[in-house]
């Protein structure tokens, strides 16, 4: 005899006391009042793996809805001897695996979805749509974080001020009147300097445009600026930036509910860092170049050094230093810059020489 | 130590075989909880471990295996609580939430925002309408969540289960929950008990279902102490110190800057407003408390109340291990945080300070990876002190108080033929309804 036990017959919640032998490849359960139960060695299962102190509990299979719990005096030794495949688990895969396929599949194919179509189509309606304070809102959020994520990887000495106060602003500020009033721009647009070395310039929702001093020390004429301005007050415009903040967001946010982040915590702590690493589309880019040309065109501007400037910024490609440049959020720099060289009519500087070196020294 | 519940019920096992000459052996208490914090701890952290490093696929698994300890360790009347759920089951269930609902919601979530920028339309009401769909699904989830856990709860071999409409819970909590709103809240305690006696009564063990007797007035004497200080407090101050609240609020309107705005109350309204501040400092220290006292009183009743045939339920749970849990289990998470921060601080400001230009160098080093390093040991540690202190704390103290007369009653329960719900908790996992 193997030892005593209570057999549960998974019909009704009383058990019966039975004592246990093994006999040839079974185990023989007698119980009490007569009732006898014999399982294969081969399918006998621990219920949870056991626990000291506790009674082992023993099934049939997974399948079989009686259970066999066993008393201290129980050979345990003898069992383990005899049932290899005591201890092992069951994970449902055999009898799931069909369904969990089926709905990875078709879970796959949704997110897949909402990543590329849902997701951009509903972020460019509410886009367009989006109450103006709640803009500027989403914009001041991502204007200081977008500055903070810069500048941890790009440390400045820290007794100067990250928003640059120099006397150019105001050229800068006339400069962008300028352009504003030759289109009917329904935005406020808000120009700011930062003091880091990144050759870029970037809108933000709200009418926010950052342009970094790193920019304006390479630029080579004012009327490089003047169209770089130009196409970002275009993106404004059309409110691509805004466009693009609520697609990351919609997609980050997806993306977080597959890992488990229910709350969208670090969607909203890691925005700055995602919109640094986005792209426009290329149509985005091309309506903001017949925007910005056209501008640049109607002020009398002459935009043929942006073509120059979209020229030298594609032979730097490649470069790490410019991991956040103009030209790899810009793509196509070449036909772009072939384009701008054919539409461009003006004639006239952007900025006097006078005002151009103050605006060029606006973080100095 | 193992009971039968059979007719031979004072025949205890192990003993000699039943030939009717065995010794007495005491019967063990009710319900006993045997799980130890070692083990526990091993599992929570291997857990979180896997759970990081799958990118929180591995939460599936997680959630089975410590339902498993904590069920496998929960013994009534000397039997085990057996967990049959599978962790491939709250996959398809995360599964088909990820393939309809996520897509349903977010597209719905899209409409409403576009719909609140139209003026024809009153600001408040797409994201009213959005809040109460996305409340009525965390209901509905809630339900089906409790569903898919008692199918999978099996006493002896034979299973709990939850029977009735989960969309008929969403109804009748939704009418609850708008008395009390209507009530500002006084009318919570009948809230809370016609949605326990719903549950309850929908609960079966086998194909017999539990019972719940009991109304809302009887909660009435305690909720009233927590419900009416607030209140009490706030007409005390509309009543006798609006002259001050209107000062301040005229200040406000009138100063811009904080500290002149500071010294200017301070001068003229100093003590009446220094009164009001201290009796909002009070109410703030005293509601948690209240709440949790509260808290325990209301389990105690909803447990006293439920009845399963002639079984009947009592559980004299304390307040105070409640609160000593919480306390304990914030204190060790602040502990956690303040010595990770501390350790950063010290290394990097010691090397800095000691150790020159290399020093420097080292010390921006340690403190960069520090800070990639820090919140990911706040990720894995936060669920391991949760579980090991928190959870395993409390259900530990509840399982110890539980009492059960006429527990005799559970033997005659028979195996339902219905069968559970084929897949796991879905959306209640996508919402994170209940932690473990």
């Amino acid at each position: 005899m193997a030892g005593s036990a209570a057999y549960f017959d998974g019909k009704v919640a009383t058990g019966r006391p039975a004592n246990v032998h093994f006999s040839d490849n079974e185990l023989v359960i007698v119980c009490t009042d007569g009732l006898e139960i014999r399982w294969q060695l081969s399918n006998l299962r621990y219920v949870d793996p056991p626990i000291d102190g506790q009674p082992a509990r023993l099934r049939n299979l997974y399948e079989h809805p009686d259970r066999l719990t066993l008393a201290d005096d129980f050979d345990l030794a003898a069992l383990k001897s005899r049932c290899p495949d005591l201890a092992k688990g069951h994970t449902g895969w055999s009898r799931n695996w069909r369904r969990i396929v089926l709905w990875s599949g078709a879970a796959v194919f949704s997110v897949i979805f909402m990543i590329g179509v849902a997701i951009p189509m509903i972020a460019h309606e509410i886009a367009l749509n989006l109450p103006k304070t709640l803009e500027m809102r989403l914009g001041a959020q991502a204007k200081e974080q977008i500055i903070t994520a810069l500048s941890i990887r790009q440390p400045t000495s820290s007794n100067k001020s990250m928003v640059c106060k120099g006397g150019g602003l105001d050229d800068l500020d006339q400069l962008i009147s300028t352009l504003y009033n030759e289109w009917d721009v329904d935005q406020k647009i808000n120009v700011e300097v930062i003091n880091l070395d990144i050759e870029n310039a970037f809108a933000l929702p709200g009418g926010n445009i950052l342009v970094f001093d790193g920019l304006l020390r390479n630029l080579k004429h004012p009327n490089e600026l003047a169209g770089i301005l130009a196409h970002e007050t275009a993106h404004i415009h059309y409110r691509h930036p805004t466009e693009i903040f609520l697609k990351e967001i919609g997609t980050f946010a997806l993306l977080g509910l597959v890992f488990g982040d229910v709350t969208g915590a670090s969607v909203m702590a890691g925005l700055g860092k995602i919109l640094i690493g986005t792209a426009y589309s290329r149509e985005a880019e091309r309506t903001s170049d017949e925007f910005g040309v056209a501008v640049m065109n109607e002020a009398d501007f002459d935009a043929r050094p942006l073509a120059e400037f979209l020229l030298r910024l594609d032979a730097k490609l490649g470069d790490l230093e410019n991991i956040f440049s103009f030209v790899l959020t810009h793509p196509g720099s070449k036909s772009r810059a072939t384009w701008v060289m054919k539409h461009s009519t003006g004639t006239q500087p952007a900025l006097s020489a006078d005002a151009w070196r103050k605006v060029r020294n606006i973080c100095q | 130590m193992l009971e039968t519940g059979s007719d031979e019920n004072q025949v205890n096992i192990p003993g000699p075989p039943a030939d009717g000459n065995q010794a007495l052996i005491p019967t063990s208490p009710t319900v006993q909880f045997t799980g130890l914090r070692g083990p526990l701890f091993k599992l929570a952290l291997k857990n979180a471990l896997f759970t990081l490093l799958t990118l929180g696929i591995y939460r599936f698994w997680a959630k089975t295996w410590i339902r498993r300890y904590f069920w496998h360790n929960t013994r009534i009347r000397g039997e085990a609580l057996e967990y049959t759920g599978l962790p491939s089951e709250l996959l398809i269930g995360f599964l088909i939430a990820l393939a309809i609902l996520v897509p349903t919601f977010m597209i719905y979530k899209g409409i409403v925002f576009l719909l609140s920028s139209f003026p024809e339309i009153p600001s408040f009401l797409p994201d009213a309408v959005y809040f109460l769909s996305l409340w009525a699904l965390f209901q509905f989830a809630f339900y089906r969540m409790w569903r898919y856990r008692l199918s999978r709860t099996a006493w002896r071999g034979i299973h709990f289960g939850l029977d009735g409409s989960a969309w008929r819970f969403v109804s009748v909590a939704f009418g609850w929950t708008a008395v009390s709103i209507m009530t500002l809240g006084l009318a919570s305690p009948w809230a809370r008990v016609a949605l326990w006696r719903f549950r309850v009564r929908n609960t079966r063990f086998g194909n017999t279902f539990f019972n719940f007797e009991g109304s809302g007035k009887h909660l009435l004497m305690p909720w009233l102490i927590v419900w009416l200080l607030p209140l009490l407090v706030g007409i005390f101050v509309v009543i006798f110190h609006s002259d001050t609240i209107l000062k301040v609020m005229e200040f406000q309107n009138t100063i811009d800057d904080p500290n002149a705005l500071g010294q200017a109350v301070s001068e003229t309204v100093g003590d009446s407003f220094n009164n009001v501040i201290i009796m909002f400092v009070v109410i703030g220290i005293t509601q948690p408390f209240l709440r949790i006292w509260y808290g325990v009183r209301q389990a105690r009743y909803l447990i006293g109340g439920t009845q399963f045939q002639e079984a009947r339920f009592q559980a004299t749970i304390k307040t105070s291990t409640i609160v000593w849990a919480i306390v304990l289990y914030l204190f060790c998470i602040t502990l956690l945080i303040g010595g990770l921060m501390a350790l950063t601080m010290g290394v990097v400001m010691g090397t800095m300070i000691g150790g020159g230009d290399a020093g420097a160098v080292f010390g921006t080093a340690f403190g960069a990876f520090f800070g990639i390093i820090f919140p990911v040991l706040l990720l894995i540690l936060m669920p391991v002190f949760a579980q090991i202190i928190l959870y395993y704390k409390i259900f530990k103290h509840v399982c110890s108080v539980i009492e059960i007369e006429n527990a005799e009653a559970f033997d005659q329960a028979i195996q339902s033929v219905q069968p559970g719900p084929k897949h796991g908790e879905g959306f209640a996992d996508a919402l994170d309804v209940g932690a473990m």
